[in-house]
């Protein structure tokens, strides 16, 4: 048996005797107290309705519930800060680069050329990026992360590319200033946006790293014209190349570097033999319309790069007097927008399939001078429009349901460009 | 009239018969509370607002087969209270040197009420106080517990905790021969 055996057995008989319990003398204080007190009505008190363990905490428990509540509140913070950490070391959600993606802001140049973004559900605005000092913004891309956007900025001493974070934020210029700045595009990494412009003298493909490091120019003997980036980082554009007195145009493909430059198909003299060209989103074929009077006036073509295979989208219920413009693919690759020029003089936006078949007409049907430009949303679900006769800008369904369009109330003078974000 | 039919009265009013409860337990909670409190004036506080407070919401008791658990748990928190409300450690306790009270065994030194009574001092008073109502008030551990409002876990932690100081403080080898002079200021 040790000693705290010991005390533990005494202990009842050593309190008791140092306790010396006795009636106090204050006792007949108490029930003086209590003559002079009310009861509490039993229905005032919730103790009468629960439990007493439930409705008495203890003073101890009311004491230390602070302390409590403190170590619960820092163990939250300490919680989210955590979670906040681990969320902030994590790279943000990003939709691939090509295909499908959840539908983000539309960015677009107010009237003073600044940059601003809308919700397109709520047309909920905000200024993006103010450019008064800088120039005036004329053009601007979100990246295909939908992270950045690109800006073109046009000033008395020429044009240049801002780029930003896509609330605005980290905004720098990237070297060089260009002449004759028509197209714009990012790099499936998002790391370079490319453009054309002149360089001395001629179009030419230049590479803008978008961290702000010197730009390259492609060495390429052709006139670029409608290029893209495709998913392997190539390039894809329709060429124009001077041989002897003549020209050449064509589909050409060119690595990013300007090398292994390369005919898609054999190049032709007829200008209007390549027009709108775009590719898929799978970058495994092309997509253009041809021109030619009067045999083919305005059709869509389907160019297989791997294999140089070219065939005619077949529009079901076509005339022979329509014609087919502008086209573009859908973000799942399934099926192509284009302009449908009928013979009555008017155009509607329509939707085919890619492999042909029938036809979607949706939208207003408007004049022929002015056809509308118009892509698909990211999530492919919708498409906009802008059509410069009506200065309206629209979100159509391209299904046809016209109950489901929306005119979109928005200072554009041009088709805004629609982020995509992660689904 | 036994107990519960007392308390039924009360209940009801009659301050007569809360006197005949009060009297029942008055003197054992009078000496638990100096017990908890070591203090004289405190404890008669505690008492006095307890017992007050038992009056005054005995019509909210639902059971009064509960009612000296009931009236026990408004003085201990009472006794907390003042506790709470003097800082948490309100007592000052002088440690007296003592010159080598040498003793022969065990039951000899823990017999001496002021050995005791410093023992006691030495301890926080929460953990004192579930020290006096396990071993005065003979409730168990559970009981204990949730009359504190403290887990079960938290009082036997703080009942195993008190006795290893108690033990510290009175400073007793079972090995040892005797002659074991106590430790200065010490403690728990």
């Amino acid at each position: 048996m040790t000693a705290f055996d010991r005390i533990e057995r005494r202990l009842p008989d050593l309190l008791e005797d140092l306790a010396s319990a006795h009636v106090p003398d204050y006792f007949d204080d108490i029930l003086q107290a209590t003559t002079v007190t009310d009861q509490r009505p039993a229905w005032s008190s919730i103790e009468r309705w629960l439990p007493v363990d439930l409705t008495m905490p203890s003073p101890i428990g009311r004491a230390r519930l602070l302390p409590r509540l403190a170590f619960l509140l820092l163990l939250g913070l300490l919680v989210v800060a955590s979670v906040l950490l681990y969320a902030g070391s994590q790279p943000p959600r990003i939709p691939a680069p090509f295909g499908p993606a959840t539908n983000g802001s539309l960015y677009f140049n107010d009237a003073n050329g600044n940059v601003m973004a809308v919700d397109p559900k709520t047309l909920e605005s905000r200024n993006v990026l103010a450019l008064p000092s800088r120039g005036r913004g004329d053009g601007v891309l979100p990246s295909r992360d939908g992270l950045h956007i690109a800006v073109l900025v046009k000033s008395v001493d020429g044009e240049q590319v801002i780029v930003a974070d896509r609330d605005g934020m980290n905004s720098h210029t990237l070297p060089g200033t260009y002449i004759n700045f028509s197209e714009i595009d990012w790099s499936p990494d998002n790391t370079q946006v490319a453009i054309i412009s002149s360089v001395t003298g001629v179009a030419a493909i230049s590479i803008l790293p978008a961290d702000g490091s010197a730009a390259t120019s492609l060495s390429i003997p052709l006139k670029p014209q409608n290029f893209w980036y495709m998913p392997n980082g190539s390039f894809v554009f329709t060429g124009t190349k001077t041989v002897g007195g003549g020209r050449t145009y064509g589909l050409y493909a060119v690595n990013a570097d300007g090398t292994d430059l390369r005919p898609i198909l054999p190049p032709t003299l007829a200008e209007l033999d390549w027009l709108a060209m775009s590719p898929s989103p799978d970058g495994r074929s092309l997509l253009y319309f041809r021109w030619r009077d009067p045999s083919e006036k305005g059709r869509l073509h389907l160019v297989d790069i791997a294999t140089g295979s070219d065939t005619t989208v077949q529009v079901a219920g076509a005339q022979a007097s329509d014609a087919f413009e502008g086209a573009s693919f859908s973000p799942d690759g399934r099926s192509i927008l284009f302009n449908w020029f009928s013979a009555s003089g008017t155009v509607r936006l329509a939707e085919v399939p890619v492999g042909g078949g029938t036809a979607v007409q949706f939208g207003p049907a408007v004049h022929f001078d002015v056809s509308p430009n118009a892509f698909f949303s990211p999530d492919g679900r919708s498409v906009i429009a802008w059509y410069p006769s009506l200065k309206e800008l629209w979100l159509l369904d391209p299904l046809g349901n016209s109950g489901a369009d929306r005119k979109l109330a928005l200072p554009v003078t041009d088709i805004p460009a629609w982020q995509r974000v992660a689904p | 009239m036994d107990q519960r039919e007392r308390v039924e009265l009360a209940r009801r009013g009659d301050h007569d018969a809360f006197a005949l409860l009060a009297g029942t337990f008055v003197a054992r909670l009078d000496a638990a509370a100096r017990l908890i409190l070591r203090d004289p004036e405190l404890a008669r506080d505690a008492v006095q607002e307890g017992f007050i407070r038992a009056w005054r919401n005995l019509p909210a008791l639902r059971d009064p087969d509960r009612f000296e658990a009931w009236l026990r748990r408004l003085v201990v928190r009472s006794c907390i209270d003042m506790l709470r409300r003097r800082g948490r450690r309100p007592i000052e306790i002088e440690l007296t040197p003592i010159d080598s009270p040498t003793v022969a065994d065990i039951s000899s030194v823990i017999a001496d009420r002021e050995l005791l009574d410093q023992a006691l001092r030495r301890l926080d008073p929460e953990w004192r106080a579930v020290v006096v109502l396990h071993f005065y008030l003979g409730m168990p551990l559970p009981a204990v517990a949730a009359t504190l409002g403290i887990p079960i876990g938290t009082a036997k932690s703080r009942l195993h905790r008190s006795l290893s100081a108690m033990r510290l403080t009175i400073d007793v080898d079972p090995g040892d021969s005797g002659s074991t002079p106590l430790r200065q200021g010490q403690y728990a």
